[in-house]
């Protein structure tokens, strides 16, 4: 009987707590009278009301209540977004941006301040990182909001988007009335905090998981700690991907096939950065996507797993990307597979044309002779036997030469990757001389997807 | 009109006053109600004033405030009760939106919290009428978002809201206008304030027969709304009468400008040639439209809602439902504001401030049905 009281009790007060009766928005981050939005200039209004954010006279008895400013935009408190803040490191600011004003961490405008954490640490196991979304975007390399929004405003070329003017490039991924908070449990995708440019009155990822991505695939959770992404989840459901958000179905919504540099339809996507339109990827005709993989593979811990009914598995984009920024190129995680990339100490991935690529690589990849031991300062362990002398010990070089259809074994010659010089002395090659998103290489014989 | 024929008229129309009156309108109809109802002869009655004061203007036994402070009761036998709009009590129900089952408010909500100064935040919960209250404490006679008055709020006159608004006197203003013998209840706005819905000279509507006493989504007033969007910024807004100008917004902005028809920047963003989103306010007098999330304001059905009521062009009868016509659906200053007053901040028919904890309505989320 104790046992049944408690229960009723604690189901009445299920049944008639605010958030069991919740709608979008009072169960949303920002609508929750627990935690949502309070800013610090708004008093007498419950948390989460709509006035913390909406001013519907531009001002509140007569007062414009801080941060002053006028009227702006959809009765915000601030400009929703500067077009005219230049995108360069660490130039985000609160004023360019509505959102900086509360994700800022210490100087927030909310009642109380707190942590947004990086996707790495959030779902990865990493520790340390960046604590606030404006923090985020701050770093070295950062998903520029500016060419996010102005792709977003092409509604001519972008039927599907409906974004008007003046809307803030963070809502092309966010529905910030019904984003829910997916750090207080990151295994549980009803909190899903993203929604797509296409159908961005609904949330994303609530059923939409890696498991369901590609028919005939199956998607393997990466490494977190001691067992796997999200948050070292030890469930069958998180290792097959049914804790993570289809995220290649929301980032293709803007990088897939028909936004790029030449695209018949002129609706590539502009970096600023890069100073170039970004390239296509079709994460249906790359091998870490939905494309079969041939030949052999020498990978690690869970890609070798043989688990999976299917042997053909896939990755997500945020399993090697962080969605909003890093220190590393191309906005790659600082921990990938349950790996701290870089040297372990200040070390990120600044440039792809040298060793520090292969940081990434080995997070996954290895050859025979590779370890985890050897991934170490000195860099990936295939790095290690570049002053061999001849005759070689191609078992000895790892996954590109003794793997049974890797280059050193499978017909190619030495010339088809490395230069004249004998023995090769030196002759390192970098990882993006054949991997990166869209590529293949080609000798005489035969022609592979490298990626 | 010489002095002589006015003075024949009121002593004509006092004189033929007798008789009941129906409920529901704001004009005393001719030999519906007692003279002595309103008027003394001499403002005395064994030795005693009858207003309490001064003899008032126009042999009037009590200000707007004495003849309208009571309690609405609809099965009231007293024949000046049954024609009377309360608008003031010391303790007007207004339960939680003031049309529930209990409330005795009515369409206009209650001056009873803003009349209450034993706590100053009590200044915000309805307009600070001469005889309620003292003006509002952070306001002072500057409406908000208007220019300054050089006079405190008044009920009819050239500093309030009923009668004819250019006559300073507000009695003189509102003269003749209980007299006016229009029972319609459809008000067409026109030059006169008995032709103009609840006395609101130059403004349209129906005037639902009991004041929306407990209104019902079949049963209330209608509101008239003038789709704005199609208005150029760089017209001037017309002056009355005409049909923009008829619009219960339209009468509000004539004090709170800049929450309605600022010039530009005031009402949208700097570089918009018409009025549409995004808005920098909240918009008036703009309609809805069958679409977006509010595609679903008042269910499945689109019922009208009296919580948050909407403005509609065509005001010859109440509707039910709205999205059935173009421009039945649009928002107007009092879909959310009260204009005597509620219990609540900024005159507001619902308890904003309080939500979502209080697990009250939220009156933002009938018309924006996707954030609830």
């Amino acid at each position: 009987m104790p046992a049944l009281s408690l229960f009723l009790v604690i189901a009445t007060l299920l049944i008639f707590s605010p958030d069991a009766v919740a709608g979008n928005y009072t169960s949303s981050a920002h609508g929750r009278t627990s935690a949502g939005v309070k800013r610090v200039s708004i008093l007498g209004y419950d948390q989460g009301n709509c006035a913390h954010c909406h001013e519907q006279h531009a001002s509140i008895r007569s007062t414009d209540p801080a941060p002053p400013g006028g009227p702006k935009s959809y009765t915000l408190f601030a400009r929703n977004f500067n077009d005219s803040v230049a995108a360069n490191p660490a130039s985000y600011v609160e004023g360019g941006n509505i959102c900086f004003y509360c994700h800022n961490g210490s100087t927030s405008t909310q009642t109380t301040a707190f942590d947004n954490l990086d996707y790495s640490k959030t779902f990865g196991c990493a520790t340390g990182g960046v604590t606030n979304i404006l923090a985020a975007f701050n770093q070295d390399v950062f998903h520029d909001l500016k060419n996010i929004w102005e792709f977003s405003q092409r509604n001519d070329k972008n039927p599907a988007f409906t974004f008007g003017k003046q809307r803030n490039p963070c809502a092309v991924c966010h529905n910030t009335h019904r984003a829910k908070p997916n750090i207080e449990n990151t295994s549980n995708t009803a909190l899903s905090a993203i929604s797509l440019p296409t159908d961005p009155s609904a949330l994303y990822g609530v059923t939409e998981t890696m498991d369901m991505y590609a028919p005939g695939s199956d998607y393997a959770s990466p490494k977190c700690n001691s067992y796997r992404e999200p948050g070292d989840n030890t469930s069958t459901d998180a290792k097959s991907g049914k804790k993570t958000p289809d995220y290649p179905g929301l980032c293709t919504a803007c990088h897939n096939v028909d936004n790029y540099d030449s695209s018949p339809t002129g609706t590539g996507i502009w970096s600023t950065r890069l100073n170039r339109y970004l390239k296509p990827i079709d994460w249906s005709a790359e091998k870490h996507g939905a494309l079969q993989f041939d030949g052999a593979r020498d990978i690690q811990f869970p890609y070798n797993d043989t688990g999976y009914a299917s042997s053909d598995l896939i990755l997500s984009c945020l399993d090697c990307h962080e969605p909003h920024g890093s220190d590393n190129i191309y906005l790659l995680r600082r921990r990938v597979n349950g790996r701290d990339l870089g040297d372990g100490s200040a070390g990120v991935i600044d440039t792809c044309d040298s060793m520090q690529y292969g940081f990434l690589c080995e997070a996954c990849h290895s050859g025979a002779n590779d370890s985890i031991a050897g991934y170490s300062s000195n860099g990936p362990s295939w790095d290690t036997y570049n002053n061999d002398t001849f005759p070689y010990d191609w078992n000895a070089y790892g996954t590109h030469h003794s793997t049974a259809d890797s280059p050193g074994v499978a017909g190619w010659g030495c010339l088809d990757c490395h230069s004249s010089d004998s023995p090769p002395v030196g002759d390192t090659l970098n990882c993006n001389l054949c991997h990166f998103h869209g590529a293949s290489v080609s000798n005489d014989t035969e022609t592979r997807v490298t990626f | 009109m010489n002095k002589k024929f006015q003075n024949a008229i009121i002593w004509v129309v006092l004189l033929g006053c007798i008789g009941y009156p129906s409920a529901g309108s704001s004009r005393i109809k001719p030999r519906s109600v007692s003279c002595v109802k309103c008027h003394t002869m001499h403002n005395s009655q064994n030795q005693q004033t009858i207003s309490g004061v001064a003899p008032l203007r126009f042999l009037m036994s009590s200000t707007c405030v004495g003849c309208h402070t009571g309690t609405n009761d609809p099965s009231t036998t007293d024949e000046l009760d049954k024609i009377t709009p309360f608008i003031y009590s010391t303790d007007a129900a207004y339960l939680i939106n003031g049309v529930e089952t209990g409330t005795n408010t009515l369409a206009a909500g209650t001056f009873r919290y803003v009349a209450d100064e034993s706590q100053v935040q009590n200044d915000s919960k309805g307009h600070n009428v001469v005889g309620l209250s003292t003006c509002d404490s952070i306001h002072g006679m500057t409406p908000p978002g208007g220019t300054s008055m050089s006079s405190q709020l008044t009920c009819s006159g050239l500093y309030g809201c009923h009668g004819d608004r250019s006559k300073p006197d507000p009695y003189a203003a509102i003269k003749f206008s209980h007299h006016g013998g229009n029972d319609d209840p459809r008000k067409n706005g026109g030059t006169d304030a008995y032709r103009s819905y609840r006395l609101l000279q130059n403004v349209a509507g129906y005037e639902d027969s009991d004041w929306e006493y407990q209104p019902k989504n079949d049963s209330h007033n209608e509101y008239k709304g003038y789709d704005r969007g199609s208005v150029s910024l760089t017209d001037e807004l017309p002056s009355p009468p005409t049909d923009i100008a008829s619009s219960i917004s339209y009468f509000c902005a004539t004090c709170h400008g800049n929450f309605h028809n600022g010039a530009g920047s005031l009402g949208v963003d700097s570089n918009d040639t018409s009025l549409k989103s995004p808005w920098i306010r909240h918009p008036t007098d703009i309609d809805m439209s069958d679409s977006g999330e509010y595609a679903n304001y008042g269910g499945t059905k689109n019922e009208y809602m009296v919580t948050v009521p909407l403005g509609n062009s065509d005001v010859s009868s109440p509707v039910d439902t709205v999205f059935f016509t173009a421009g039945d659906a649009i928002i107007t200053c009092i879909s959310c504001h009260r204009a005597h007053g509620s219990r609540y901040a900024s005159n507001l028919r619902w308890d904003n401030k309080h939500w979502p904890s209080s697990g009250a309505i939220n009156g933002c989320s009938v018309c924006h049905t996707s954030k609830d």
